[in-house]
């Protein structure tokens, strides 16, 4: 089979075609007619309406299902979540660095420093719990 | 003056009925021909129809606004064809069995040089549709709906491959393998014309 011979079911609208081929090769003259033909029973294909009022029962179908005001809150939160999300943490900020200033040292953390001081809790210290009476560790077991 | 397809689709995420009737109004003809020519067959057209439209309502909120809404249509038309296409496999194999003499012998008719001036009746021109349709049958059904959106609905190859999630390159393969296997059926069916001739 001659490689040469031109591809109509490649070709595209507008295509150039080897017009110089076209005239020593019978089978690419048979091809372009039946490539021709093709096209025009393409473009004879029937086509069709849309029945009248098909938008209008789109449009009824639709209503009947939309969840209207549920749906259009979830729209609404899902629209502000962002800038909510936002204001929450720009208030707990806020709030955070008044109450820091108000205990007058930020940072420093008095309360903390009061749990990490042993001497503040004797009975619970690291000592106190080996030294534990072991009764109390029989009685747990039991 | 009309509202553009992105003041439409937002107008209808607002709640605007109106619009989405709008939307469907402007792209109804694409979405009924393109299913029709891609089943082959009038009947379900509408039904089909009436899903793309659901479905696009149902998919406008997380469609890209910042894309041609018809680019769109056309992948969920598309989508639904080869759904439905899936759905009635089996009826369909039953349905576009080889064809017969009988059936050759009307194709040949339909392509006849002496009848292209002629203007055929609308169940003579479903009839050409349905054989167009049964010749392309066993190739992929992407391949079928490539060529319907490209040859028939006359879509770009880019828009062809949007609709169909694929490149142009791949859309372009697909569309050429239908119209090579028409043309080689076409031509054995006029071949055969042609020898029968005194």
């Amino acid at each position: 089979m001659n490689s040469n011979h031109i591809r109509f079911w490649e070709l595209s609208s507008g295509d150039e075609i080897d017009r110089q081929h076209l005239e020593i090769c019978e089978e690419c003259r048979r091809q372009s007619e039946v490539h021709r033909l093709l096209l025009i029973q393409l473009s004879r294909l029937p086509r069709i309406e849309a029945p009248p009022f098909f938008a209008a029962r789109v449009q009824n179908l639709i209503s009947e299902a939309r969840p209207s005001l549920v749906y259009y809150f979830q729209r609404m939160a899902a629209q502000l979540a962002p800038l909510l999300t936002l204001l929450i943490l720009v208030t707990s900020l806020l709030i955070h660095s008044v109450s820091n200033e108000q205990s007058g040292q930020p940072g420093s953390g008095g309360q903390a420093a009061v749990v990490l001081d042993e001497s503040a809790f004797p009975e619970v210290s690291v000592e106190n719990m080996i030294a534990m009476p072991p009764d109390l560790d029989e009685g747990s077991n039991r | 003056m009309a509202r553009t397809d992105a003041e439409l689709v937002a107008a209808t995420l607002d709640g605007d009925g109106n619009a989405f009737g709008d939307i469907v109004r402007r792209y109804q003809q694409f979405v009924f021909n393109a299913v029709y020519h891609y089943l082959g067959a009038r009947g379900d057209v509408e039904d089909v129809a009436q899903e793309v439209f659901l479905k696009l309502y149902r998919s406008l909120d997380r469609f890209d606004r910042s894309r041609p809404l018809q680019a769109w249509i056309y992948r969920i038309t598309a989508n639904q064809c080869l759904d439905e296409a899936r759905k009635s496999r089996h009826r369909r194999v039953k349905n576009f069995a080889d064809l017969g003499e009988e059936e050759e012998e009307r194709i040949r008719r339909y392509f006849d040089e002496d009848q292209h001036g002629a203007s055929l009746t609308e169940s003579e021109d479903d009839e050409t549709l349905r054989l167009l349709r049964k010749m392309m049958d066993g190739l992929p059904e992407k391949d079928r709906m490539a060529f319907v959106l490209r040859e028939i609905e006359g879509l770009s190859y880019a828009e062809v491959s949007q609709a169909l999630n694929t490149s142009v390159t791949a859309a372009r393969i697909r569309i050429s393998r239908v119209k090579k296997k028409l043309m080689v059926q076409l031509d054995k069916i006029l071949g055969s014309r042609q020898g029968e001739r005194p």
